[in-house]
């Protein structure tokens, strides 16, 4: 019974001594236990990106079968956490925005944006903030402009106050 | 973001930098626009694809000046591969064990990009073309457990990547403006044009011409009858009440008393005018919107299932009653109050200059401060209001989760939770409400205050010369200071309208847009005028080399080959996402195949009428949909000329008669929203009845007897054993048992066909099959021991 039911349960990784590597280059996540084992080519995922960033990591290998859930990594040395951050870089390349500089009402239907965000600046349409932006939580919101790319504000009351100012004036 | 280039269009930067890294312009094939360095810095990227390697150029330095990033040769590539992530895509280039980012790229950038490799691949070598089978150019290299590129392209494989490159799915841009256009949609935003859409408002509005022409005409009348009781009150006191030169009593005591009567009769007329105005433009308006609105809904019916799927219910739903219904606000309010204000601001301005210039100079002073004021509050406004409204749909958005779902709230004892959900919208929406009226409460005697400025002037100025006697405003009399502060509120009013009638009308011929987007969308599964009628079918179908993808860069079905005799019980079998679902929907013709043939009777389907096809084609869903209506009516749906008997005699058929009988309203029962009155075996036996009822030639049976008891499982079997007789029926089965009766199993995986056999021979070979009826035992011994 329990052999045939193991995917249903949940694996647990053990963070003592367990260590990661990133390969930028070739975009590769690599594991390793302590006892040496190492599995190449892992990927990572966030269970709550939004509400618990950073915690509860899913690990899968490359052919999508699980290879177990890390509940933090705050306990892993360094090198591995910076690893593992830019695993996770990867998976999400939503831009975050930083500041606001401009926000002009081009038409009541078109917005244009001008921003700072983590990734260099950008200029950007959308529509009305109605279709446009998304509570994702009380303080965060998601952009979605007209080409359907995305951009978060993680926390707006974090943006700087002639940003807010901006915002203010359409959300 | 840029478009996809074709070699031809390459900027001479791009080609300098190409020469730089080796690349001929004759060699290169297209370039791709992306937008992020390894980094995951935005950077302008362009990844180049030539007939013998990928580059990539860094275009953002700017100036028309390209920098190589990458160059990769084909040779000894053995994979490329998109992966997706949050918010774009990651292209990988292999080289067995090694792999490199190539490149990464936006939402924008992806979809074109997935399509063009997924074209590019096979050309490569690197996989199989879908349905070129003598490709000799596209064969892999070397075995197909380790595909390797080919070094070079062939010249009739880059000619026809080039032909490929009109079918990509790309983002695409305004011609006009170059503003990108929603997916869903074709409408650019800011190059809508008003007029061009106005012009088509009114040319839908040319069956109601001449209510329209009577609409006008009154409103015109009206205003001037609007203009007339100011104009009287002045000339009563000039005359009447206060005259500048002595009169006989008698003669003012008349004047008065034809003044008040002419004062009266002139607002009764208004008014009266007014009301047959808005009557008329009510009916017009909302007339023009119900066209409308059942015109979407007719073309929403021929639209394809396709068309469904790219766009979301709730998006349409707001289409066919939000947008009719601005519409219709526009045009019952809209144009009734903008033509009025329009007429009333031009013909009171005149009426002022023509009673004394000098004063109405006065009066336009504070106009342009209270345009400006409208304009700067306004945006405030509706701010507010549109806060108002999201925190009230939101409201409306727990209240409607919480009522629908009051079953699972209960079972769970989540009546708590739920309140407090609830409590917390509510206080939302109420710190809104609040914030928006108390901000309107305080603006509304503001802008009267600003609008009095120009009372007070006329009253000064005026005043002050009819004591003194100047003549700096030329004559001045009481009754014309009279007129003049009786004319300004009707001036300042419309005025603000007039201010605001940009953005209502942007706003409504944006709608209006939207609404002709869905009337301009041509059905994707149209029906060519060379049809051929097909009015007895025998039921042979045929898939020949059949491939398919509901994106088109991804196909789910393979080269699909599968012939089926007429009369034939076919099972198709397989894991969860393997294709089965979609043979059907290509066999009813939901959509259309992207490449091979599909035919029925030897005729290929896109060829049969499509009247033909549907009266022939009978399906029973695994989630059976009944609409709102009686038991009765929902079997006879898809034949509405079925006589009482027939309905009888397909639900007896169906084992539906029994518990259909056992209601106290009979094939009277109401069916309630969703059928959710009905049990999910009595579902599926209305949905068999309205199959035997349909009587198809052939028949599709997706079915779902998981979640129901054995005996009902039994009693449904038997009715599908009674509609299957005499019919080719292809059959997804999740239970082996309905299997067992199929002339032939089609096992299913990765869109492609594994095997085809009985179920004793495929029980007896190694395989998916095999595997899924071992399953099958051991979740039949798990529920039969109770697990």
């Amino acid at each position: 019974m329990s052999d045939t039911n193991d995917h249903l349960v949940l694996k647990w990784l053990d963070d003592a001594g367990l260590s990661a590597v990133y390969d930028v280059e070739a975009a590769r996540l690599t594991l390793a236990y302590p006892s040496g084992e190492k599995v190449a080519d892992v990927k990572v995922g966030q269970a709550f990106p939004v509400t618990q960033p950073g915690a509860y990591l899913d690990f899968s290998d490359s052919k999508g079968e699980p290879v177990g859930m890390l509940r933090s990594m705050e306990s892993l040395d360094a090198d591995s956490r910076r690893a593992i951050a830019a695993a996770l870089a990867t998976r999400c390349l939503i831009p975050i925005i930083e500041s606001v500089a401009a926000l002009d009402e081009i038409t009541p239907a078109v917005i244009l944006w001008r921003v700072r965000t983590d990734r260099g600046e950008r200029t950007f349409h959308t529509e009305s903030p109605r279709e446009a932006v998304r509570f994702l939580a009380a303080d965060r919101i998601r952009i979605t402009d007209l080409a359907g790319n995305l951009y978060d504000i993680p926390s707006l009351a974090r943006l700087d106050a002639s940003s807010r100012e901006l915002l203010d004036l359409l959300i | 973001m840029g478009h996809t280039l074709r070699q031809e269009t390459f900027p001479p930067g791009m080609v300098a930098a190409l020469a730089a890294a080796g690349v001929a312009r004759r060699d290169t094939l297209a370039a791709f626009p992306a937008d992020m360095l390894p980094s995951g810095r935005f950077a302008d990227l362009w990844l180049i694809f030539a007939r013998d390697r990928f580059v990539v150029l860094d275009g953002t330095a700017g100036g028309g000046q390209f920098a190589a990033l990458r160059n990769e040769p084909f040779d000894g590539i053995t994979g490329v591969d998109v992966r997706d992530t949050i918010g774009g895509a990651v292209v990988l280039v292999s080289r067995g064990e090694t792999r490199r980012e190539l490149v990464r790229c936006n939402h924008a950038s992806e979809r074109g990009l997935k399509t063009a490799l997924a074209k590019f691949k096979p050309h490569l070598g690197l996989e199989s073309p879908l349905s070129a089978k003598d490709d000799a150019s596209a064969k892999p290299s070397e075995s197909p457990e380790t595909p390797k590129a080919l070094a070079r392209l062939s010249d009739d494989s880059a000619r026809r990547f080039l032909g490929q490159l009109d079918e990509l799915d790309e983002q695409r841009y305004c011609g006009t403006c170059g503003l990108p256009i929603k997916r869903d949609s074709a409408v650019c935003p800011i190059c809508v044009n008003p007029g061009r859409t106005l012009l088509r408002i009114l040319a839908l509005s040319s069956a109601y011409k001449r209510p329209l022409v009577l609409l006008f005409a009154l409103l015109g009348i009206t205003i001037l009858f609007r203009l007339a009781p100011p104009y009287i009150m002045g000339k009563m006191f000039d005359i009447a009440l206060a005259p500048q030169q002595p009169s006989p009593v008698t003669y003012r005591v008349g004047f008065l008393l034809v003044a008040v009567g002419a004062y009266f009769v002139a607002n009764v007329l208004a008014a009266v005018l007014r009301i047959w105005a808005g009557r008329i433009a009510v009916r017009v308006g909302s007339s023009i919107s119900r066209d409308l609105r059942e015109n979407v809904f007719r073309h929403l019916q021929i639209l394809s299932l396709g068309y469904f799927s790219r766009h979301k219910t709730g998006a349409l739903m707001t289409r066919v009653n939000g947008d009719t219904q601005q519409l219709q606000g526009f045009l019952v309010d809209g144009v009734q109050y903008s033509l009025v204000s329009i007429l009333e601001v031009t013909l009171i301005t005149t009426v002022l200059f023509f009673l004394n210039w000098r004063l109405a100079l006065l009066v336009v002073l504070p106009a342009p401060v209270v345009v400006i004021a409208t304009k700067l509050v306004w945006k405030r406004i509706m701010r507010l209001f549109r806060r108002y409204w999201e925190v009230m749909s939101r409201m409306s958005a727990v209240l409607n989760d919480s009522l629908r779902g009051v079953r699972v709230v209960k079972a769970f004892g989540g009546e708590r939770q739920e309140i407090e959900r609830f409590e917390r919208a509510s206080g939302n929406w109420f710190k809104a409400a609040v914030e928006a009226e108390l901000f309107w409460i305080t603006l509304t005697p503001l802008l009267s205050l600003i609008v009095g400025v120009g009372l007070y002037l006329v009253m000064a100025a005026g005043g002050h010369a009819l004591i003194t006697g100047s003549t700096v405003f030329g004559v001045v009399s009481l009754g014309l200071i009279v007129q003049f502060t009786q004319y300004l509120p009707m001036l300042y009013a419309p005025l603000q309208i007039v201010t605001r009638l940009n953005e209502w009308l942007t706003r409504s011929m944006t709608a209006a847009e939207r609404i002709f987007e869905i009337l301009d969308t041509p059905p994707d599964i149209a029906e060519h005028p060379k049809t051929v009628a097909l009015p007895a079918m025998k039921g042979a179908i045929e898939l020949r080399d059949v491939s398919f993808g509901y994106e088109k860069h991804s196909p789910v079905i393979k080269r699909l080959n599968l012939n089926i005799a007429s009369g034939e019980l076919i099972g198709l079998v397989g894991h969860s996402g393997a294709g089965k679902s979609t043979t059907i929907n290509l066999i009813t013709r939901l959509y259309d195949v992207d490449e091979g043939a599909l035919l029925i009777d030897g005729v290929d389907i896109r060829d049969i009428r499509i009247e033909d096809l549907r009266r022939q084609i009978g399906v029973v869903l695994q989630e059976t949909f009944l609409f709102v209506g009686t038991v009765a009516e929902n079997i006879a749906y898809g034949r509405r000329d079925a006589s009482r008997e027939d309905i009888l005699a397909a639900a007896k058929m169906a084992n539906a008669h029994d518990f259909i009988m056992s209601r106290p309203d009979g094939y009277d029962s109401e069916v309630e929203e969703g059928g959710n009155n009905f049990s999910s075996g009595e579902k599926q036996r209305l949905a068999i009845a309205r199959a035997i009822l349909h009587n198809p030639r052939i028949l599709i049976l997706d079915e779902a007897t998981s979640s129901v008891d054995t005996k009902t499982e039994q009693q449904i079997q038997q009715a599908i054993r009674r509609l299957t007789v005499g019919r080719t029926t292809l059959a997804i089965a999740h239970r082996l048992s309905t299997l067992r009766g199929a002339s032939r199993l089609v096992v299913m995986e990765k869109g492609e066909i594994k095997d085809v056999g009985t179920h004793e021979e495929l029980s007896n070979r190694p395989g998916v099959y095999q595997d899924l009826v071992k399953a099958h035992s051991e979740m039949s011994s798990l529920i039969a021991v109770g697990v």
